[in-house]
Order: C-alpha cells, then sequence, then structure tokens
C-alpha cells in the first residue's frame, strides 16, 4: 500500500488513528497488537503471497535473538547468529539476487530464474538482521515476546522503504511508550510535509526523469536536455525518498516512536564524504557497525582499509538492486570517497566551501545517472550527451524549464535547510516576542495545511506516483 | 520555555479536523451513488473488483480496489477541477497535463519532439499509395473512381500559435505531406490537398476549430464542394451539387465544449459557436447506423437546453458504419472512409448522392475495404484522412 494512496489517507490511516487512541495508554499490549495486525494488512495490499516471507523472517529473527539471548556459550551464540543471518542473507540472495547471479552465469549452461522482488525485502531484512546482531553482540537485549518482534520488523511506517530502524531505538517504546497530542500533532505535520513532497515536487520532477530518460530513437537527447533530466532525477530520488521517511517518521511519531533521521539535507554536502553522512543515514550506518567495522574498518592498515571500504561499496550498490549498474554506482562512490581520503581530502579542505559543493554537487549528479540507467552502456551514452556527444537543440529543454518553473524553484528550496534556520530565527525572537511563539505554533501548522490541500488535489488527479525506493 | 496550554488545544484541534475530514470524505466515498463514467475524462471509471484467490495473493485485488477507491473518491471531480484551475490561471502553465497547449485563445495538442526521419516518411508514403493505388485500380474496374482528401488537423492549421519551443510539427507536416502527394502523383491515385484549397481561401485556422482537432461544418462544407468540384472537372459523376445559394447557414448559441476543452474541464473561456448547414430543398432520407435503422430524422445531433456543444453534434459522433438512403437512383453512391474528420463531411455530402455509406475501419471490422467495394460497386470512393494520420498504414489507413 503507498501512503500516497486515496486508500491508506481515506480508510487505513483514519481506521488505525481512531482504533489505536480508543484504548488508554496502558493497555500497550493491545495498542501493539493493532499495530501489528494493520501493518500485516499494510503488507499483505502488495499481494498476500509475499507475507508468508515476512513472517519466515519475522520467525527466523524471533529464534535468532532467542538463541543469541538464552545461549551461554559464546560458540553456541554464535552459531544461532551465523543461522540467522544466513538465512536472511539467503531468502534475499534467492528473491532479489537468483535472476541476476543466473543470468549472469548463463553462459555455464544453467537455467535464468525469474523470481519476483517481494516488496521491502532488502529493509526488513536489514532490520531483522541487525536485531539479532545486536542480541549477539549484547547491545540489545533479548526479547521474549515473538508479537514484539514482529512489531518491529513489521512496523507499517518504515517497512517497504525504510527507514532501517535499529532496534536499540525502539527497543523500550515498543513495550513502553507514551504519546503527548503534541507529538501526534508534530508528527502528522511531518507526515504532511513528506505527502506534500511526494505529490507536489517529487512527482513533476519523476514526470520530467521519465520522460528524458526514456526518450526513444527518434526523439532527440540534446545535452542540455540530457542535463535537465540528470537534476530532475536528482531532485526527484532526494524528494521522493526522504518524503518517505518524513511519512515513516511522523507516523511513527504519531503511534509513540521515535525513528531517526534518514537524510539531513545532503545536497548541501561539501564533500562526497559529506554527503554520505547526510544520504539514507539508516543505511550507511547499517554498513558501517554491521559490515565495515567487522571487517576491520580502519585499524589493520591503509591497504585493508581500502579494501573494506570497496566491499562495503560495492554490498551498498548491490542492496539497491540486482543490476550492473548499482554495483558500479556503489564503486563509483566508493573509489571518490577512497580518493578522498587517502589523496584529495587536503585539497577539498583548502578550497572554498563554494567550490566543494559545487564539485559535490557534480559527482552526485552523475551518480544518479548511472543508478538511473538500465544498463552501462545507457549510463555511459547518456553522461556522453552530458558532456556534449548530443544535439543543441534547446527547445524541449526550455519547455521543461518553463512548465516546472514552479516545482524546480521550490524544489531547490526544499532541498535547503531553510526550515531550520527560520526555526532557529524564530526560537530565538520567542524569548520575547509573541508575534513569534504564535508564529512558531501556528505557522506549521497553517503551512501543513495548504501543503496537504494541494497534494490531495494531485493525489486526486492520479498523477504519477510510484516511490522509487519500493524497488529495493 | 513552558509550552502554554492552549497550544496542546490548538494541536488536538489540527489533529481532530484532520482526522475529521478524512473520516468525511471516507464515509461520503462509500455511502454515495457511483457513477460508472466520467465525462470530462471520457473514459469508465474502474468497477469494483473481483475477489478471487490469485488476484489477492498476487496483489492485484488490492491494486484494483486502490484504483477502484481513487476514482469514486468523494469530491474527485472537485479536485481535477481546483488542479486544473490552478494550472491554467495561477500557474499558467504552457501545457496543461502533458497534452493541451494554451496559446494565443487557442487549445492544440501538445506534439513531441521526434525527430524527422526522412527514410521512414518515405516508406510510409509508398505503402499508403501502394494501398490506395490497389483500391483506386479496383474501383476503377468497374468504372467508378476513387478520391484521396487530406485535410488539416489543428496543429497544421495552427502552426503559428505554437510557442517557438514547443513542436508544431511542421517539419514532419511538410515531409509527409510532399511524400506522399509525390508519390500518388506517380502512381496517378486522384488526390484533393484541402491546406492548399483552405489557404487560398483565407487564414487556415478559420477552416479549424480552436478547441478540438477536427474543423466545423464551415471547413467541411468547402472540402465537401473542393471534392464535388474536382469529381466534376474529371467529368466524374457531380451532377447534384449543394451550392452556396442552396443552403442556411445557423450556428449554435451553445459555446462549443471541444475535446480540447472537455478536457481542460470546460474551465478555458473559449466562445467558439459550432454552426449547422441546412438545404433549403427537403430531401427526405433514411438512415441505418451499422445496419440499423435508426430514428433520427436529421444528421445533427443538437445539444440539449443550454448545455456545451460537442463534436458528436455531426452525425452523433463516430459510428462504424453509416448509410444515408434518399431514394434518387438517378444520383450517384458514394462510400466515404476515414476518421472523424468525415462526420462534418458526411452532414453535407449526403446531399448529393442516392446512397452515402460511411465507414470508420477504426471500429467496422466485418469486412475489408476491398470487400466493401466489391460487394457494393459504389460510384465514388472518397477516402478523408487528416495530416496527422497521412501515413498510418492501419485502420482508416489500409
Amino acid at each position: 500500500m503507498l501512503f500516497s494512496s486515496s486508500t491508506f489517507l481515506l480508510f487505513f490511516l483514519p481506521a488505525l488513528f481512531i482504533l489505536y487512541y480508543a484504548f488508554p495508554k496502558k493497555w500497550i499490549n493491545v495498542k501493539n497488537l493493532i499495530l501489528l495486525s494493520f501493518s500485516i494488512v499494510f503488507y499483505a495490499f502488495g499481494g498476500v503471497r509475499f507475507l508468508f516471507l515476512l513472517l519466515a523472517s519475522i520467525l527466523v529473527n524471533y529464534l535468532g535473538g532467542l538463541g543469541c539471548g538464552l545461549a551461554v556459550k559464546k560458540g553456541s551464540k554464535k552459531t544461532f547468529l551465523i543461522l540467522a543471518v544466513a538465512v536472511n542473507l539467503g531468502l534475499l540472495a534467492y528473491f532479489k539476487y537468483a535472476g541476476f547471479f543466473t543470468e549472469a552465469l548463463a553462459f555455464t549452461g544453467i537455467p535464468i530464474l525469474k523470481v519476483t522482488l517481494p516488496i521491502g525485502i532488502s529493509f526488513f531484512t536489514f532490520q531483522g538482521m541487525s536485531y539479532v546482531i545486536d542480541v549477539y553482540r549484547g547491545d540489545a537485549g533479548m526479547q521474549r515476546d515473538p508479537l514484539k518482534v514482529a512489531l518491529y520488523v513489521s512496523l507499517f511506517p518504515q517497512l517497504v522503504a525504510g527507514p532501517i530502524v535499529r532496534y536499540t531505538t525502539v527497543e523500550k517504546e515498543i513495550s513502553a511508550r507514551s504519546t503527548t497530542i503534541a507529538d501526534v500533532s508534530r508528527g502528522l505535520q511531518r507526515f504532511i510535509l513528506g505527502f506534500g513532497k511526494k505529490m507536489l515536487l517529487a512527482n513533476a520532477m519523476g514526470a520530467i526523469a521519465d520522460k528524458v530518460f526514456g526518450l526513444t530513437g527518434n526523439e532527440i537527447l540534446s545535452t542540455p536536455l540530457a542535463w535537465v533530466g540528470a537534476i530532475a532525477y536528482t531532485l526527484q530520488i532526494y524528494l521522493d525518498f526522504s518524503a518517505y521517511s518524513d511519512m515513516a517518521i511522523g507516523m511513527g511519531r504519531m503511534f509513540g516512536f521515535h525513528f531517526l533521521e534518514n537524510f539531513d539535507y545532503p545536497y548541501t554536502a561539501s564533500s562526497v564524504t559529506d554527503f554520505w553522512r547526510r544520504w539514507h543515514i539508516s543505511l550507511s550506518t547499517w554498513f558501517r557497525d554491521y559490515v565495515y567495522i567487522p571487517l576491520g574498518g580502519n585499524r589493520r592498515g591503509k591497504g585493508r582499509q581500502i579494501f573494506n571500504l570497496a566491499v562495503v561499496w560495492a554490498l551498498t550498490g548491490l542492496w539497491h538492486g540486482a543490476n550492473w549498474t548499482f554495483i558500479v554506482w556503489g564503486l563509483y562512490f566508493g573509489i571518490i570517497l577512497i580518493l578522498e581520503k587517502f589523496v584529495f581530502g587536503g585539497f577539498l579542505k583548502k578550497i572554498p566551501a563554494f567550490f566543494g559543493h559545487i564539485l559535490t554537487l557534480f559527482i552526485v549528479i552523475i551518480s544518479w545517472v548511472i543508478f538511473r540507467s538500465d544498463s552501462i552502456s545507457d549510463a555511459i551514452r547518456y553522461v556522453g550527451v552530458m558532456f556534449g556527444a548530443g544535439g543543441g537543440d534547446v527547445r524541449e529543454t526550455v519547455y521543461f524549464l518553463i512548465e516546472y518553473l514552479p516545482e524546480f524553484v521550490l524544489c531547490i528550496v526544499a532541498c535547503l535547510p531553510l526550515k531550520k534556520v527560520v526555526e532557529r530565527a524564530l526560537g530565538k525572537k520567542a524569548e520575547k516576542s509573541r508575534f513569534a511563539r504564535v508564529l512558531i505554533e501556528i505557522g506549521p501548522k497553517l503551512f501543513a495545511a495548504v501543503v496537504f490541500a494541494l497534494a490531495y488535489l494531485k493525489l486526486a488527479t492520479g498523477s504519477f506516483n510510484p516511490f522509487i525506493y519500493f524497488q529495493f | 520555555m513552558k509550552r502554554s496550554k492552549a497550544w496542546s488545544v490548538l494541536d488536538g484541534a489540527f489533529v481532530f479536523i484532520f482526522f475529521a475530514a478524512l473520516c468525511l470524505v471516507a464515509v461520503l466515498t462509500v455511502i454515495r451513488p457511483k457513477t460508472e463514467y466520467s465525462f470530462f475524462e471520457n473514459r469508465n471509471l474502474a468497477a469494483f473488483p473481483t475477489l478471487s484467490g490469485d488476484s489477492v495473493l498476487d496483489g492485484t485485488y488490492f491494486k484494483d480496489l486502490d484504483t477502484y477507491i481513487q476514482d469514486h473518491a468523494a469530491g474527485r471531480e472537485r479536485c481535477l477541477k481546483a488542479d486544473m484551475l490552478i494550472n491554467l490561471y495561477v500557474l499558467h502553465r504552457p501545457v496543461i497535463n502533458d497534452r493541451i497547449v494554451v496559446s494565443d485563445n487557442v487549445l492544440l495538442p501538445f506534439l513531441d519532439y521526434a525527430a524527422v526521419d526522412s527514410d521512414s516518411i518515405n516508406a510510409g508514403a509508398e505503402a499508403v499509395s501502394e494501398n490506395l493505388l490497389l483500391h483506386s485500380e479496383q474501383v476503377r474496374e468497374y468504372g467508378g473512381e476513387l478520391y484521396y482528401v487530406a485535410v488539416p488537423c489543428q496543429y497544421v492549421c495552427y502552426e503559428d500559435s505554437y510557442p517557438w519551443y514547443l513542436n508544431n510539427r511542421s517539419e514532419y507536416t511538410e515531409a509527409s505531406s510532399s511524400a506522399l502527394f509525390a508519390k500518388l502523383d506517380e502512381e496517378g491515385v486522384k488526390y484533393v490537398d484541402m491546406r492548399n484549397v483552405f489557404a487560398e481561401s483565407g487564414p487556415l485556422p478559420e477552416y479549424s476549430s480552436s478547441v478540438d482537432n477536427h474543423f466545423g461544418i464551415e471547413g467541411a462544407y468547402k472540402t465537401y464542394r473542393a471534392v464535388m468540384d474536382r469529381i466534376k472537372e474529371d467529368g466524374g459523376p457531380a451532377d447534384l451539387i449543394l451550392g452556396d445559394a442552396d443552403y442556411e447557414l445557423e450556428y449554435l448559441p451553445n459555446k462549443y465544449l471541444g475535446s480540447r476543452g472537455r478536457q481542460l474541464f470546460g474551465l478555458w473561456d473559449g466562445d467558439e459557436k459550432l454552426a449547422v448547414i441546412r438545404p433549403k430543398e427537403d430531401v427526405p432520407f433514411e438512415r441505418f447506423d451499422n445496419g440499423k435503422e435508426t430514428a433520427a430524422s436529421w444528421v445533427y445531433y443538437l445539444p440539449q437546453g443550454n448545455s456545451e456543444a460537442l463534436y458528436s453534434l455531426y452525425m452523433g459522433g463516430d459510428v462504424a458504419m453509416t448509410e444515408i438512403r434518399t431514394g434518387r437512383g438517378d444520383l450517384p453512391d458514394v462510400l466515404i472512409y476515414g476518421d472523424s474528420f468525415t462526420n462534418a463531411v458526411e452532414c453535407v455530402a449526403w446531399y448529393s448522392f442516392d446512397t452515402t455509406l460511411t465507414v470508420d475501419f477504426r471500429y467496422y471490422k466485418d469486412k475489408t475495404l476491398s470487400e466493401l467495394i466489391e460487394e457494393r460497386k459504389p460510384d465514388l470512393v472518397i477516402c478523408i484522412r487528416d495530416y496527422e494520420a497521412l501515413l498510418a498504414p492501419f485502420d482508416n489507413g489500409q
């Protein structure tokens, strides 16, 4: 089910909200059961057959956590951990990568498997594994109640497109949480802002990107058009994914959960290293904590560190999808990060920050072209056109710029930390100014109301609507 | 700083209003009567999905349910109109919904930026002209004649109204028409190019609609006259021609919505009016649609009351096969085939013939054109194609 669908907005969310708050705070188990039931229904909307996979994943992680928590000997704990991780990765490998690998090995004569990708498998598998690993490491307590593990893994706001929530983040809130009306209101405002970002901005940029990246042989991809397409996709992927995270974080808060932020204005980064501190934070920290550091991180010499970085970035790419473009995209960032760390780091610190921002944006835009392309050859062709291998007809470029001018302007605004700046400025004035205090309270609500009304119009028109990160 | 309780009340009100509004829309969506057809979108709305094991397992049932709810959500049409108003009058988008170009008091189609491919144009022209030659030879075998009539569609008439950065397809228009007419000349197929005829009489937009792809009755009459004059010039059977003094032109008071105005939910301020032509002489006829006699006593389907007029005014819109019998055996029989442009032409052309058989091969699939010619042996076969479809070798381009 999509957050940005009529079914979700008109029926699912109100029904859940009313039912959830119909019970008193102390009935936490009933509230959990309601959340779990709705989460299962939410997932089942994508096809009931994959529900069994989700339930299997929950069971494996519950048993893995139980084993790691109850086993006395370290060897036994490790056995449970390895078993749980192996089953998790096995499911992921089969459902996500079997087709890709059998196709790559088709020359050996093995049959090519065609497996439908279950929605959200990458997210819930990583969440489940983090729980077992954290219990094994002693970072999280073992959960004896299977329903609580089930709720953690399947909690609908982050189930199909993240953020990847660590068990330690919500461990306490699963068992005891309290929500105030201010929490609900702020969560709702965050949800609405995400909804607006998605419907009003990301979808508009998506329409441009899809048109430009989908140009057929008879249509001309000119150099300026290629840049417009690449920039539109750069804006789309951020606004789309961060919109989903906003909605997930907002809804989490409405139901008493405090998920960590997944984005921190990544397009304001001054280096690629900085970019990855701000982009899909839950994924990069997952790989840092569960792959990079266990591999030795930077503790075993420069050579080993480079190897570790390469492994992490190849896996990061592969996590996004079973296609060479994703692997190359991951390695592209791996190489740039290695270069930043060992070669250009000093230089980047010396140049004016403005150039750092521009250079980072340039590298990121090129990366999204690789990411968006259907194949490596398509990516090479597209990048070639960006650098002059296309015609110079500017008409279609001008059309897109004029047609989507309001969206382009708003997208750029949405990529900047203006909200933080305004909040900080008003916060300082609030001590003395009643007007500032009123504005802090009323402004976001009015803004949210207007955004929701406009976004709902777009929902009604049934315009372009898929979330990009659903495919991962 | 401690937060005032008043703000908590405001938070509560905000949350309450949000969910109350959603619940209200949800309840209205469930209880209000459902419609099956959306007039402005010109499409059937989604039907409630049928439950089956497979559809539940693979998720198609829920996907279809979502589409159903989306289509039938309370207030949907108001939302569509509000969105359209914002696009039209607040954001002033040059192109609405990626389809309609709003420019110079005219609504035009958005045309993609495909490059002109001479090879494919030449191949298309050759294929279409070969088809026409085959039909032409078939008609000539029994003493009849085939005329091919190319009519300019709206974007051809309004080429100059497109902003410079939008494609008006002028290059393609020139290349495709030149290639086709050269082939027709080569093959000896008789044709009339209405773009030239219109251009000689005045500015092209005068013979097109500002809100629809098709011409109105004025353009249709001009087309009819040009073809009949050409037939007469060739010594063909054009004994009775509806001359300028033989009819009355009457403009309807209703606003013409047109297909493009309809796509903009009638929110665009246009003042175009459609007209009808009525022969002064009363000629009774019988009309058969798809082989069945209709109760229609006229060729015009006038709008009810003050409702907006549509192109379906002419002949009632697209019908697979229409036959008008006037019982005047001394006049020739004609077979007219083509897309919707034929509708307005039929409204005047029937006057000149004993039997007028009109076929739209987009919908008529029982017989091929050759089979119909073989069966009916009409004195005249007239193919009417608009410039956009000149090189389309399927349906009416067969």
